[in-house]
């Protein structure tokens, strides 16, 4: 799986994510430390709790209300959008490696 | 024009802001014996952990108040401390958004609340009494903390379950407006959201 198709697998599942179901709310915000690259601070700065709190997640310790949960995967695939997005200006630009044609020399 | 008042953000402090957040604490530190002087190795911290909470006047303007939320892992508890706030802005309310704020995203992020909301106060200082009282917090008495100061006698407050539909009931009303009527105060934090959370929880206390 390429890393677009990787992006929007997740933000498919996300979409449809069962965020009354723990351990798949759990599992979905571990993953996305790694679909979108970033630390866990980084990650609790855009769900906008505090670090210790997202690590207190991820380990099962608690969790978000049930009723803050969409909002929580919607912050994270509102991130995925806006990656897929750049990575599709920056592949259209010419910058994703072969999605524009280019011509060298003459 | 009377009607237009700047408005105040509330806003979890980043780490890029502690080093801003610590001189305004310090300066306010220095002037009050009750404020414990933090150290801004201190200050980063809970500002790295996301720990930290403070208000200014519009996003990036002067800072008028900070506080803390941390979690004791070995006692269950969620210490909401460190209350500074400059004396300008004292009487307009600007304390109890905060404290409020800070408590309800503690509830909505900190689920189930297998933990207490306490606050530690030393014994000779009154000023943040009337407002735990006023947020439902309940005095259990005179408690020994070991700081890095020494040992110290504290009260210790806690804040009970019956208090979560008082303040569900004050986030429901809360229009982003302060105790003048006139004064806005705003926030990136999802009010919506906490007033949803407040709510459910109340509920819940209540059928127990």
């Amino acid at each position: 799986m390429n890393r677009n198709d990787e992006l929007k697998d997740f933000e498919r599942r996300g979409r449809i994510l069962d965020t009354d179901n723990d351990e798949a709310f759990r599992s979905f915000i571990r993953e996305a430390r790694v679909v979108l690259e970033k630390t866990d601070g980084d990650i609790a700065d855009i769900l906008m709790v505090s670090r210790t709190t997202f690590n207190r997640w991820i380990n099962g310790k608690s969790m978000p209300h049930p009723l803050m949960r969409p909002s929580v995967v919607s912050r994270i695939l509102d991130r995925v959008g806006a990656k897929l997005s750049a990575r599709s200006t920056y592949a259209y630009s010419g910058g994703g490696g072969g999605m524009v044609a280019k011509s060298y020399g003459s | 024009m009377d009607n237009e008042q700047a408005a105040f953000f509330l806003l979890q402090v980043p780490p890029k802001l502690a080093d801003a957040a610590h001189a305004f604490h310090s300066k306010l530190a220095s002037e009050n014996p009750n404020l414990k002087p933090r150290k801004l190795d201190e200050v980063r911290q809970f500002a790295d952990a996301g720990d930290l909470f403070g208000v200014r006047l519009g996003r990036d303007g002067e800072w008028v108040g900070v506080c803390y939320a941390v979690y004791h892992e070995q006692e269950l508890e969620y210490e909401i401390g460190g209350m500074a706030l400059c004396e300008p802005v004292q009487e307009k309310g600007v304390a109890a958004v905060l404290t409020r704020t800070v408590i309800a995203q503690v509830i909505a992020t900190e689920y189930p609340m297998s933990y207490t909301i306490v606050a530690y106060v030393n014994p000779d200082n009154g000023d943040p009494r009337p407002l735990l009282k006023k947020l439902g917090f309940e005095n259990i008495g005179s408690v020994t903390v070991t700081t890095d100061s020494g040992v110290m006698s504290k009260d210790k407050f806690t804040l009970p379950a019956s208090a979560v539909r008082p303040l569900s009931n004050w986030f429901n009303a809360f229009n982003g407006v302060l105790r003048d009527q006139k004064t806005r105060i705003e926030t990136d934090l999802d009010l919506d959201v906490l007033r949803e959370v407040l709510r459910a929880e109340a509920d819940k206390v209540e059928m127990l």
